[in-house]
């Protein structure tokens, strides 16, 4: 691997999470894109981390209890008013 | 105090208002557009609170003090994220206690990638393309609720207001009141900790030898 790769890898990297957040220029989104696409360790690194983040969303929700809606509505029919 | 010119501020929205650039909420709709919310919420709150008791407790004030405060909210703005905002600052205010300071040293210094090199390292992805997709799969939902409460509150609530609800860094830094660099740095090193977690959690179980 020439250093001017591993460069390139370093920068892409180190963006990795802003790149998968969607919080970066669309300039240097697209960089980071074409490096992707013809670097495929980045690549695996970046799916990885994408998929990451969709299990931790996934895997983290809970069901709220059926009765949860009514009792909400009973609360805030019977404090609503009062200040 | 009192600036002379705080009085103009209502006859502003009020001509706004009137003038139909503004709409402002109205209390008689709260329970119509912010009721489909109070589940997602209600899920938030447990991962804030770690308990069912505590969880409905925060909802029932945030909802309270959404209904109370409704009128004040910009009609086609983002309800969601003002929902979340009042959530947030609830619970931190309940609950949060004498740690006010971040303890940065607390999650250590973790490398980039966690789990991904972990995973590289034991052989575990090894076996095929996908064997890492695989092994994230197979992560049990009790396994990544307990990571998450597991970490620090400085660290858990950027990560579950950005990985969980999907908001940006910049509505999560309005929510919590710190820079969007601060937002960048927990959700970062909170990222990183929860995937060392996961992995301690897996290696106990032994899950992470040659063959899953």
């Amino acid at each position: 691997m020439t250093s001017q790769s591993k460069q390139a890898c370093t920068d892409a990297t180190e963006q990795v999470y802003l790149y998968l957040d969607n919080e970066m220029s669309r300039f240097r989104y697209w960089k980071v894109k074409r490096h992707l696409k013809k670097c495929p360790p980045c690549c695996s690194k970046f799916d990885f981390e994408a998929e990451f983040k969709q299990v931790v969303r996934r895997k983290s929700q809970d069901s709220a209890p059926p009765e949860l809606i009514g009792r909400l509505r009973a609360f805030l029919e019977e404090h609503g008013a009062d200040d | 105090m009192r600036g002379p010119f705080l009085g103009l501020r209502p006859l502003l929205q009020l001509t706004e208002v009137l003038i139909g650039v503004v709409h402002l909420a109205d209390q008689a709709d709260f329970e119509a557009d912010a009721m489909q919310y109070a589940p997602q919420l209600y899920s938030a709150a447990l991962r804030m609170t770690r308990n069912p008791a505590d969880a409905e407790d925060v909802l029932q004030e945030t909802f309270l003090k959404a209904y109370r405060a409704y009128h004040t909210f910009t009609a086609g703005t983002n309800l969601k994220a003002w929902l979340y905002r009042i959530l947030t600052n609830t619970y931190i205010n309940k609950y949060r206690k004498a740690q006010r300071r971040p303890n940065e040293v607390e999650l250590g210094e973790l490398e980039d990638f966690y789990l991904y090199k972990r995973m590289g390292e034991s052989g575990t992805s090894s076996a095929s393309e996908s064997a890492e997709t695989e092994v994230l799969e197979s992560i049990v939902d009790t396994d990544v609720k307990a990571a998450l409460e597991a970490l620090p509150e400085h660290f858990r609530l950027p990560v579950l207001l950005a990985d969980v609800e999907g908001f940006s860094y910049k509505e999560i830094a309005e929510m919590l009141d710190v820079p969007i660099g601060t937002v960048m740095s927990r959700l970062h090193r909170g990222r990183k900790a929860l995937q060392k977690r996961l992995w301690d959690f897996a290696s106990e179980r032994g899950l992470t030898g040659e063959k899953m």
